[in-house]
């Protein structure tokens, strides 16, 4: 067992001796990030929160052969991905099914509706929520590998020899998917990235 | 793109996070000096600024909930920290031995069954060969070495037969 635990690692080795408390923080500190991957994964908010709950269900099961040889957010996010290729082979098996049809269907609407409080949006708003609805696009249309090593690195901040280890490819392959990622997005984007609205605050 | 070192760093940080004002302020130094990249740079940091404000996708508050009303569905709590369930690992094998256990049973009786049908139809024919080949009467070869001695009967020239013919 390392010496530095890191403490995810810490709070799963009390999880693996039964601890509840323990294994619910970890949910909480974790349900977001690993439901931002799901969702930008299989573009689906319900099927989403399945496969984040199915995720923490197969944690919970694991945790009696859990050993803390690597951080612990490595080994949550490799089990989560394992869990989103099993669905988009479940889909690509049974296409009837395929949610990605749905959305092609219907691609000139948002990927979920969040309710507007205000009586008349900003058009600085509106002018944002195309934006955003641009890059999901984009972002969508990259290769899984590139997606979710994009996504590891730029959300969940993930280290680059972290990322290579949930994908299980080496470290000058994961910076190459990231570079390709980024490559394919600024090609598709850039007449939006030109606007100017992405700047970074000074 | 340029491959200079500082770039390239500020570039990969970018990627991962936003750039910290000390960071921030390398780059307009860099920009200073590389001017022809400027449109570059910019949409470099636009895309990752847009990458990094992306929603967030919604939670239910009643996620933790849900996990662990799954988790009891599934199996309950997880074993000690050796690993091992007995209960579990009884409950696997019992029907694994039990299927065996009837299966070589089955495989017994069928050899059994087939041993003895074999051992009837052995016996039929040993009966059958004794009643068939009793010995015959003494009297049938009282002139047997008699027989043995004789020679040969002649037997007809048939190439002079034919010939005469």
């Amino acid at each position: 067992m390392p010496v530095n635990l890191d403490p995810d690692a810490t709070l799963m080795l009390r999880a693996k001796q039964g601890d509840g408390g323990a294994f619910t923080e970890l949910v909480e500190k974790y349900k977001q990030p690993i439901m931002n991957l799901a969702f930008r994964t299989l573009r689906d908010l319900t099927e989403a929160e399945d496969l984040a709950q199915a995720v923490f269900v197969q944690v919970w099961k694991a945790a009696p052969r859990y050993e803390a040889t690597a951080k612990f957010s490595t080994w949550l996010f490799t089990i989560a991905r394992n869990l989103c290729l099993n669905e988009i082979r479940r889909r690509t098996r049974h296409p009837a099914g395929s949610l990605d049809q749905t959305r092609e269907d219907a691609e000139d609407q948002p990927l979920y509706q969040v309710e507007d409080k205000r009586v008349a949006p900003a058009s600085e708003e509106l002018l944002r929520g195309e934006l955003v609805e641009k890059v999901e696009a984009a972002l969508a249309g990259l290769p899984e590998n590139q997606r979710t090593a994009l996504l590891l690195c730029r959300q969940e901040e993930l280290s680059y020899e972290e990322i290579a280890a949930v994908l299980g490819c080496s470290l000058s392959a994961t910076k190459s998917l990231i570079h390709r990622a980024r490559e394919t997005l600024k090609l598709k984007l850039k007449p939006y990235l030109q606007t100017g609205f992405w700047e970074e605050k000074k | 793109m340029n491959p200079d070192p500082v770039y390239e760093r500020l570039r990969e940080l970018s990627w991962r996070r936003p750039l910290t004002a000390a960071e921030q302020a390398q780059l307009q130094t860099w920009l200073r000096a590389h001017p022809e990249a400027q449109p570059e740079v910019e949409v470099e940091l636009a895309l990752a600024q847009a990458l990094g404000s992306l929603p967030a996708a919604p939670v239910p508050s009643n996620f933790t909930a849900r996990v662990w009303q799954a988790i009891e569905r599934a199996d309950g709590p997880p074993a000690r920290a050796t690993g091992w369930r007995p209960v579990g690992w009884w409950r696997g094998l019992f029907p694994r031995v039990a299927v065996a256990t009837v299966v070589i049973g089955a495989g017994l009786l069928v050899y059994q069954h087939y041993e003895a049908g074999q051992q009837v139809a052995l016996m039929k024919s040993f009966l059958a060969v004794t009643e068939s080949t009793s010995l015959a009467d003494p009297k049938v070869i009282e002139d047997f070495e008699v027989i043995c001695q004789l020679r040969p009967p002649i037997l007809a020239d048939k190439e002079l037969l034919e010939l005469m013919e």
